[in-house]
C-alpha cells in the first residue's frame, strides 16, 4: 500500500478506534450499573427517567426523521443521490440499533426482558415502541442491504417512511399517554416528536449533502416555533402551574438545559449555516440541542406530579437548583451507545465502499 | 463503627435467631421472663403471635401483639381486642422493633477503665461478666451505706418507661435514702393544680361529654399521637361538633381542627385572669349554687388573706345573708352569701369571691391583648362562648347517675404551667372551669386514680393541710437532711433538679453536710432532657461512683462506672395498670385494668430487668423487709393473701404473679392465664369517673388558702434558720409573693422588654414521632427517618414570614440562635405561618451529644439548652423551668 | 367486589402511625414508604392551619399502571388488589410515569439496611432479607398477603389511632354509605377510578 494510502486507512481507523473505545466504555459502564443498580445513575424517584431515556428518543429522532428522507428520495431524487442515501441509511440503521441498546441499558432488571416480548399487551406504548423500533432497524437494515445491491425502490421507500413515522408517533403518544403530566399529555407531544425527527433529519441530511442547507434551516425554525410555543405560552398566559413549570425551565433547575437547546441547538447552528461554515458542526450542534431539548421535556414533566402533591410553589425559585445532572455512569453509557453506532457505521460505510 | 464492636465482636450482631441466655433470673418455669421458642432452624417457618403492651410512652395502655417467626420478633400489631387502643398503635409503638433489634444498644456489662469522665471522652469500657459487675454495685453501695444512705442518690426519667413499674417511685422508700432526682421533673409542672382540686396526680379531660375546650399549651392526644384512646376520643368529638381552641404559640394538630389563638410565651397568666374579669365583670356569668355549695369561695377572708376563723370553734366563717349574721362553715344556713363585705367581731372580712372578683378587676381583655398578644376581642369572645356553652345549671344522666352537666373546659398543660408563675396559672384556669361550676363532673376536667379526699376546715386537700405544714417545718432543719430542694420550693412536687445536681457539686452552697458517693440513674438522661448541661458534666465527674441498667451508650451512659445493660421494652417481664389518664372519651372512660407482658422472644443480648436487679440490691443491703412491705403496700397486697412475707425473698416474677391474682380478684388469674391473654379489663362505674360523685361534703380550694399557708411557713422557716433560697438572695419577698390564694400577675424575665435584643421567644413541642424519647426513640431508625422525611414538624427551626422578612431569612438557611441564658441552637430554619410571628418553634428534640449513639440521634437540635434552670432562673414555688425563653437569631456563617 | 379505602381527614391527625405500621410489617428499605402521610401548611398566618393527607397506591378501578406495564408485571387481582410480580418487572419505570398518585417505588439497589455504617447483620432485617429486587418496581400491596392468610384488614388501617382509615369491600353497604357522604377520589380527571376515597375535614 502506498503512504498515502496507508495514511488514509490509518486516518480513517483512528475514528474507529474512538468508537471502538466509548463503546467498550459504555459496556464497561453498564456492567457496573448492572452490579450496583440504578443507585449509580443521578436518577431519583421523581427523575425516573433521565439522559438514556433523553438520548434515546434523540438517537430515534435523527435516525428515523434521516430514514424518512431516505425514503421521500426513491420519489424525489432530487433530495438524495443513491450515493447519499446508502452513507444516510448507513448512518440511521445502526444509530436506532443503538438507541435500542440505549434504552435496555436503562432498564433496571434486563434479565426479565423476554417478557416484555412474550406479554404482547398492546395497550402498553413500551411494548408498541419496542415492536417498532424493532420494525425501524429491521427496516433500516433491508433498505441498507437493498441500496447496497442497488435494489431499492418506491417500495421499500414508503415502507422506510412508514416505519419511521410510526416509531416517532408511537413514542410521542409514549409521553402523551401520561395524562398525569400536562407538560407531556397533549398531541403537543407528537407533534413536537415529529418536528425533532424533521429538524434531526435534516441535520444530518446537511451534514451529508450541504446543498439542503436550507432544508435544515427550514427544521430548525420548525424547532425553534415547538419549544416557543410551549414554553413562551405556558409563561405568559397559562395557569398558575403552568407558568410555574415553564419559569422552572426557562429559569429554574432545568434552565440550562433548555438554553444549550436552544442556543447550542438552534440558535449556533442558524448562525452557522447561514454563515456558510461547516454543516457538519452545525449538525452536531443541532443534535446536542435536540438531546437537551428531549432532557429539560422530560425532567419538567416528571416534576409535575411531585408539584401536585407536595404543594411545591409555581415560583421560580422551587425548582431554583438543578436537580438532576447526568452522573459519569451514564454519560458514559450514552456516549458508549453513541460510539456504538458510530463504530457500525464506520464499518458499514467502510464495507459499502469496498463493495 | 461504634465503640461496642472493641469489646463485643462475637455478640455485636445475630444472624437469623438470637443467640443469648435467657435472662430470667425467677424460679419456676411457667413465670420465666422470656416465652418459649421454637427450635431455630428446624423445618418450616414457626410462627406465632405473642401477646405484649406498648412501653414507649408516659402511660402505656395499649396491648399488642408481636409476630416471632423462627424466634425473631418480625412484625408488631394493635390487639384488636383491647379495649384501650382497639388494635391501633402509634407510630412509636409501631416502630418498638427497631428499638428491640437496635444495633446500637448496651449489650454486655461493662466497666469503665478510663478514670477521665466527660462528654467527649471515650469510658474505654472493658467487658466483664455479670456476676462480677453486680459485685462491684453492691460492694460500693455496702461501702456507701455503711458511712451514711443519704451518700447515695437515686434518678429517674421517662426513659424506663417510668409508670410501668414499682420501683422507681419507691426506691428511695425501700433503699432508706431521701435523696433521689428526676430528669423527668423540671419541664412537668402540671400536678399540682389537679392535687387541689381532684385530688389527682394529673387530671383528664372528659372529651367524650365535652361540647367546648380550650387548651393553653397541652397537648390532648391528637398532636402527639395517643393510641390508647385520646387521639380517637378527639377524632370522635370533632366529628360530634366539639369546638376545640387551641391557645398556644404554636398552630399544632387540635388547632388545625379547631381555632387557633395565637399567644405570645408567658402570657397565659394574663389570658386566664382576662377570661375570669370578662365573667366576673362583664357578663356576670357564674354558678352561684356551686360556687355557694362546693367551694371556698364564700368564706370570709380578714385582710391579711387568711381565713376568718370564728374565735371560739376555729372554724372558717361564712355570712348567712338571711339572717345577717356569720356562721361556721358547717352550720345550717338560710342563704349563704358568695358576696359582700362585712364586719365579724369587729374584724372586717370580705367573701374569698370578692377578693378573686377584686383580683381580676383591672385584668381586662384589653390589658391582656398587651401580654398575650391576642386581641380583646378574641378573649371577650372565647370567653362569651365559653360560658354560653357551660350550660350552667343543666344536668346530666348518664347510666343512671344524675350529675351536673357543664360541657367545657379550659385545660391547662406544661406548655401555660412551665411558664413565668406557670404553677399558679394552671390554678387560675381551673379557677375558670370552676366558676362555672365544671369540674368533677362530665364534659369537664376530671381525676385519675381513685381519689383521697382528705377534708379540713371543710374543704378537700391533699392532705391534711395541718399534718403537711407540720411535716414540712420538721424538714425545714438546717443543715438539710436531703439534696431535694423541696424545702425552698414548698410547692415543689419534685426534687428540684438544680438543687440535686448543685448540692453534689457544692452541698454547703444548699445547706447540706454531706457528699454522694453513689449515683443510680435509670431512665434518666439530664444532660438531654433538661438544660445546663455543664451542672450536670460537673456533678456526674464528682460523683465517685456512677452505676445503671442502661439501654444506649447515651450521655448518661457515658459517665457511668458500671453498665448492666437493660431489656428492651419489649423484652421486660411487666404489668402496668389500664387507665385513660390523658383525654378520655365515651369508651375509654370508664375502661379499668391490667396489661401484662414478657419477652417474645429469647433476649437479643445479655441484658436485665431494671426491678430484678433492685431487688436483688435491697435484698443485698439487707434491705429485704422495707422492700416486700414496700412492693405490698404499692401493689395494694397488703391484707390480701398474697401480701409478701418481709423475711422472705421474692423474685419479681413472683411478685407479679401475686399482683396480678391480687388485681382480679376472685378470677384469681396469675402469669400463666395473663401470658394467654396479654390483658385483662373491667367496666368501672360512672361514680368512681366524676369527682362529683366521690367529693362527699368538701369544698374545692378556689381560694387557695393552701398554698398561702405553706408560703407564710417557707418564710417563717426562712427567717427563723437565717436562710435565702440559693440564687434569690436579696430577693426572698419575690420568692414569698408567689404563694398567692388569689390571681395575680408578676413580671418576669420571659414578658419584660426586649430591649436587650432577645426579640424573639423559643417555643417547643412534642410531636408523634417523638414524645419524651423513652423505647430508645431518639435512636430509632424508623421513627427518625419519618421525622425527617415526612414530619412538617421535621428537624428545621420554624419561623414566621414575617419575621423572617424582617431579619432576611429564608427556608434553608442555616442559623444560630442565642438565648437569653447565653444557651446556643444551631440549624436550619423554614418559614412557616404555623408559629407567632414572635417565636422560634423547635419541635421535639435531637441533637444527641454521645457519638455512640445513631448518626441520626445527633441530628437535629436540643432544644433544651436554650432554656434555664439556674438558681434565680427557676420557678421557686415548684422548682421547675420555663419551657420558653427569649432568644435572637442569625444567619451562622 | 373491590377492595378500597375511606380516609377520613376530618378524623387524621397526621400522626404517620399508618406509615410506621407499614413499612415495619412489609419490611421497606431506606427510603421506600409504601404509605405516607403528607402534611402541609394551608391558609395564611394567623388563619393558618395543618392539613394531613395519607396516601397509598389507589389500586385504582381502572389501573393505568396495568395498562402501560410492558411485561404484565403489574397485575390486577381478582378483588381489585394492583400487584407487581418483581420475577417479571424489567424496571422500565413507565407505570412511575404513567401513575398520577406518586404511590410507586423502584428500587435503584441501594443498600437496603438502615444501619449502613455498621457491620454485621440485623435480625430483622435477615428475617426480611430477599423481599426486595434492585432494578424492580414496588408498591402498597394492600396487605394481600394478610387477606390470603384470612385477616381481612390493612396494618396501616388497623394500626391508625383516629380510625381514620376504614379499609372493605367498596361494594358493601357500609363502605357505600361512607362514600356517600361525600368522599372523593384524587385526581379524577385522570379516570383512573380509585379505590381509596377521602371525606372532607
Amino acid at each position: 500500500m502506498s503512504t498515502e494510502a496507508a495514511r488514509k486507512a490509518g486516518a480513517s481507523r483512528a475514528p474507529m478506534i474512538v468508537a471502538a473505545v466509548l463503546a467498550c466504555a459504555g459496556i464497561a459502564a453498564w456492567i457496573f450499573q448492572i452490579t450496583q443498580g440504578l443507585q449509580v445513575t443521578s436518577l431519583t424517584q421523581t427523575y425516573i427517567w433521565g439522559l438514556s431515556v433523553s438520548v434515546f428518543y434523540a438517537m430515534m429522532a435523527c435516525a428515523a426523521g434521516l430514514m424518512a428522507l431516505c425514503g421521500f428520495s426513491e420519489f424525489k431524487p432530487s433530495v438524495m443521490s443513491v450515493d447519499e442515501r446508502k452513507l444516510a441509511m448507513a448512518a440511521a440503521a445502526p444509530t436506532m440499533l443503538a438507541a435500542g441498546v440505549l434504552i435496555i441499558m436503562d432498564l433496571g432488571n434486563p434479565g426479565a426482558f423476554i417478557n416484555l416480548i412474550t406479554s404482547l399487551n398492546l395497550t402498553s406504548f413500551t411494548v408498541l415502541d419496542f415492536w417498532a423500533v424493532l420494525l425501524a432497524v429491521i427496516v433500516g437494515v433491508v433498505y441498507l442491504a437493498l441500496l447496497a445491491r442497488g435494489s431499492q425502490g418506491r417500495a421499500i421507500g414508503v415502507v422506510a417512511m412508514a416505519a419511521s413515522v410510526l416509531v416517532i408517533v408511537i413514542e410521542g403518544i409514549m409521553m402523551a399517554n401520561n395524562t398525569s403530566h400536562t407538560l407531556w399529555a397533549s398531541g403537543m407531544s407528537v407533534a413536537s416528536f415529529l418536528v425533532a425527527a424533521f429538524t434531526g433529519g435534516t441535520a444530518l441530511l446537511a451534514a451529508i449533502a450541504p446543498r439542503h442547507k436550507n432544508l435544515f434551516v427550514a427544521g430548525l425554525i420548525a424547532m425553534a416555533a415547538v419549544i416557543l410555543a410551549e414554553t413562551v405560552t405556558g409563561l405568559i398566559s397559562g395557569t398558575d402551574l403552568s407558568r410555574g413549570l415553564m419559569a422552572s425551565i426557562v429559569a429554574g433547575a432545568y434552565a440550562p438545559y433548555f438554553w444549550i437547546s436552544l442556543i447550542v441547538g438552534i440558535v449556533i447552528p442558524l448562525l452557522l449555516a447561514v454563515g456558510g461554515k461547516s454543516l457538519v458542526a452545525a449538525a452536531a450542534c443541532a443534535v446536542v440541542g435536540l438531546a437537551c431539548e428531549k432532557l429539560w421535556f422530560v425532567l419538567a414533566g416528571e416534576a409535575e406530579v411531585g408539584l401536585a402533591f407536595h404543594h411545591i410553589g409555581p415560583e421560580a425559585e422551587s425548582f431554583a437548583t438543578l436537580l438532576y445532572v447526568p452522573s459519569v455512569v451514564e454519560v458514559l453509557m450514552t456516549l458508549g451507545c453513541l460510539g456504538l453506532a458510530l463504530l457500525l457505521f464506520l464499518i458499514v460505510r467502510a464495507a459499502l465502499r469496498e463493495g | 463503627m461504634g465503640m461496642l464492636s472493641t469489646t463485643s465482636t462475637r455478640r455485636t450482631f445475630l444472624k437469623g435467631a438470637a443467640l443469648s441466655a435467657a435472662a430470667a433470673l425467677g424460679a419456676g418455669l411457667t413465670l420465666d421472663g422470656a416465652a418459649t421458642l421454637a427450635e431455630a432452624d428446624e423445618g418450616p417457618a414457626q410462627e406465632k403471635w405473642v401477646k405484649t403492651f406498648c412501653g414507649t410512652c408516659i402511660f402505656t395502655n395499649c396491648g399488642m401483639e408481636v409476630k416471632v417467626v423462627n424466634g425473631v420478633a418480625t412484625e408488631i400489631r394493635g390487639n384488636k381486642d383491647h379495649p384501650a387502643n382497639q388494635g391501633t398503635m402509634c407510630p412509636r409503638g409501631a416502630a418498638q422493633l427497631m428499638n428491640l433489634y437496635d444495633p446500637y444498644r448496651c449489650k454486655v456489662p461493662v466497666k469503665r477503665t478510663n478514670p477521665e469522665k466527660g462528654l467527649d471522652v471515650d469510658p474505654q469500657w472493658q467487658e466483664i461478666p455479670l456476676e462480677e459487675a453486680k459485685e462491684i454495685i453492691f460492694t460500693k453501695m455496702e461501702e456507701c451505706y455503711a458511712k451514711d444512705p443519704r451518700r447515695h442518690m437515686f434518678m429517674y426519667g421517662f426513659g424506663d418507661t417510668l409508670h410501668e413499674g414499682p420501683y422507681q417511685k419507691t426506691y428511695t422508700a425501700i433503699m432508706g435514702t431521701p435523696n433521689y432526682a428526676m430528669s423527668c421533673g423540671p419541664l412537668c409542672e402540671v400536678h399540682h393544680a389537679p392535687q387541689l382540686f381532684n385530688n389527682t396526680f394529673i387530671d383528664r379531660v372528659d372529651v367524650g361529654h365535652c361540647n367546648y375546650l380550650i387548651t393553653l399549651g397541652r397537648n390532648m392526644g391528637a398532636s402527639a399521637a395517643f393510641a390508647s384512646g385520646p387521639s380517637r376520643a378527639m377524632a370522635d368529638a370533632w366529628k360530634r361538633g366539639m369546638k376545640t381552641v387551641v391557645v398556644d404559640p404554636h398552630c399544632n394538630v387540635e388547632a388545625s381542627h379547631g381555632e387557633w389563638l395565637p399567644i405570645r410565651p408567658g402570657g397565659d397568666m394574663a389570658f386566664c385572669m382576662a377570661m375570669i374579669n370578662v365573667l366576673l365583670h362583664e357578663l356576670n356569668v357564674y354558678d352561684g349554687p356551686y360556687l355557694r355549695e362546693r367551694t371556698n369561695l364564700p368564706y370570709l377572708i380578714q385582710e391579711d388573706q387568711d381565713y376568718y376563723r370564728n374565735p371560739e370553734t376555729g372554724k372558717p366563717m361564712m355570712w348567712d345573708a338571711a339572717e345577717g349574721v356569720a356562721k361556721d362553715y358547717d352550720a345550717e344556713f338560710g342563704e349563704v352569701a358568695l358576696e359582700g363585705a362585712y364586719t365579724v367581731n369587729g374584724t372586717p372580712v370580705e367573701t374569698a369571691f370578692e377578693k378573686i372578683k377584686a383580683s381580676v378587676k383591672d385584668t381586662t381583655p384589653e390589658w391582656a391583648e398587651g401580654k398575650t398578644g391576642i386581641s380583646a376581642e378574641d378573649i371577650r369572645r372565647v370567653t362569651t362562648e365559653f360560658a354560653e356553652a357551660a350550660q350552667i345549671g343543666s344536668t346530666i344522666v348518664i347510666d343512671g347517675v344524675e350529675m351536673p352537666y357543664r360541657p367545657v373546659c379550659l385545660a391547662a398543660g406544661r406548655g401555660s404551667a412551665n411558664t413565668m408563675q406557670g404553677q399558679r396559672t394552671y390554678i387560675v384556669a381551673d379557677t375558670v372551669n370552676m366558676l362555672v361550676g365544671a369540674l368533677g363532673v362530665p364534659g369537664s376536667l376530671i381525676h385519675v386514680e381513685h381519689p383521697k379526699f382528705e377534708v379540713e376546715d371543710g374543704v378537700i386537700l391533699p392532705e391534711k393541710l395541718t399534718t403537711y405544714l407540720e411535716k414540712y417545718d420538721a424538714g425545714f432543719t438546717i443543715p438539710f437532711n436531703d439534696m431535694t430542694g423541696k424545702q425552698f420550693s414548698a410547692l415543689a412536687r419534685f426534687p428540684v433538679l438544680t438543687t440535686a445536681m448543685g448540692a453534689i457539686v457544692d452541698p454547703a452552697k444548699y445547706f447540706v453536710d454531706y457528699d454522694i458517693d453513689v449515683l443510680f440513674p435509670i431512665g434518666s438522661n439530664g444532660f438531654m432532657a433538661d438544660t445546663d448541661r455543664d451542672l450536670f458534666v460537673q456533678a456526674y465527674k464528682k460523683v465517685p461512683f456512677i452505676f445503671t441498667t442502661g439501654l444506649l451508650m447515651d450521655e448518661c451512659s457515658l459517665f457511668c462506672d458500671v453498665i448492666l445493660p437493660e431489656h428492651s421494652s419489649l423484652e421486660r417481664q411487666q404489668i402496668h395498670p389500664i387507665e385513660e389518664i390523658m383525654t378520655a372519651g365515651v369508651d375509654s372512660l370508664r375502661v379499668g385494668g391490667v396489661n401484662y407482658k414478657e419477652s417474645p422472644v429469647e433476649h437479643v443480648y445479655d441484658t436485665v430487668q431494671f426491678e430484678e436487679f433492685v431487688m436483688e440490691l435491697a435484698y443485698r443491703l439487707g434491705r429485704g423487709p422495707q422492700l416486700n412491705m414496700t412492693t405490698s403496700g404499692f401493689f395494694g397486697l397488703m391484707g390480701t393473701p398474697y401480701q409478701l412475707d418481709p423475711t422472705k425473698r421474692y423474685t419479681y416474677a413472683e411478685v407479679l404473679d401475686r399482683y396480678l391474682k391480687a388485681t382480679t380478684k376472685d378470677d384469681g388469674k396469675g402469669i400463666d392465664w395473663f401470658r394467654e391473654n396479654g390483658f385483662w379489663t373491667f367496666e368501672r362505674p360512672v361514680e368512681d369517673c366524676y369527682d362529683y360523685c366521690i367529693q362527699g361534703a368538701g369544698r374545692l380550694p378556689v381560694y387557695d388558702h393552701r398554698d398561702l399557708m405553706v408560703g407564710r411557713h417557707l418564710k417563717a422557716n426562712c427567717e427563723k434558720w437565717g436562710v435565702e433560697q440559693p440564687g434569690w438572695e436579696g430577693r426572698m419577698d419575690e420568692v414569698y409573693a408567689e404563694y398567692t390564694p388569689v390571681p395575680e400577675w408578676h413580671e418576669n424575665s420571659l414578658t419584660a422588654s426586649t430591649d436587650d435584643g432577645f426579640d424573639l421567644y423559643c417555643v417547643n413541642w412534642k410531636i408523634s414521632p417523638r414524645i419524651l424519647g423513652l423505647g430508645g426513640a431518639d435512636n430509632n431508625v424508623w421513627l427518625r427517618e419519618v421525622v425527617e422525611n415526612h414530619e412538617f414538624d421535621d428537624l428545621c427551626i420554624q419561623i414566621n414570614p414575617l419575621a423572617a422578612e424582617a431579619r432576611g431569612l429564608k427556608t434553608g438557611d442555616k442559623v444560630l440562635v442565642e438565648s437569653q441564658f447565653g444557651g446556643t441552637a444551631e440549624g436550619v430554619v423554614k418559614v412557616t405561618g404555623l408559629i407567632r410571628e414572635d417565636c422560634l418553634g423547635f419541635p421535639a428534640q435531637g441533637g444527641h451529644v454521645s457519638k455512640f449513639l445513631n448518626p441520626a440521634a445527633q441530628r437535629g437540635t436540643n432544644y433544651n439548652q436554650l432554656l434555664s434552670a439556674k438558681d434565680g432562673d427557676y420557678f421557686t414555688v415548684s422548682g421547675s423551668i420555663s419551657i420558653a425563653s427569649r432568644v435572637k437569631i442569625r444567619k451562622a456563617e | 367486589m373491590h377492595y378500597g379505602m375511606v380516609i377520613d381527614l376530618g378524623r387524621c391527625i397526621g400522626c404517620n402511625a399508618c406509615t410506621v405500621a407499614c413499612k415495619q410489617k412489609n419490611a421497606t428499605p431506606r427510603g421506600t414508604f409504601w404509605c405516607k402521610v403528607t402534611t402541609t401548611e394551608e391558609g395564611e398566618y394567623p388563619k393558618a392551619y395543618r392539613k394531613s393527607v395519607p396516601t397509598l397506591c389507589n389500586h385504582c378501578q381502572n389501573a393505568v399502571c396495568v395498562a402501560v406495564c410492558p411485561t404484565h408485571a403489574t397485575y390486577k387481582r381478582e378483588d381489585g388488589i394492583v400487584m407487581v410480580d418483581q420475577d417479571k418487572c424489567i424496571g422500565c419505570r413507565y407505570c412511575i410515569a404513567a401513575c398520577p398518585y406518586e404511590a410507586r417505588t423502584f428500587d435503584f439497589g441501594e443498600d437496603k439496611t438502615y444501619f449502613p455504617e455498621l457491620e454485621g447483620d440485623n435480625p430483622y432485617e435477615s428475617a426480611h432479607e430477599g423481599a426486595f429486587h434492585a432494578g424492580t418496581v414496588s408498591k402498597c400491596i394492600l396487605c394481600s398477603d394478610r387477606i390470603d392468610s384470612g385477616d381481612v384488614s390493612t396494618a396501616c388501617s388497623q394500626a391508625c389511632p383516629t380510625h381514620a382509615r376504614i379499609f372493605g369491600d367498596l361494594d358493601s353497604p357500609e363502605m357505600q354509605e361512607l362514600i356517600r357522604r361525600g368522599a372523593y377520589v384524587m385526581r379524577p380527571d385522570q379516570r383512573t377510578q380509585p379505590a381509596v376515597y377521602y371525606l372532607p375535614r
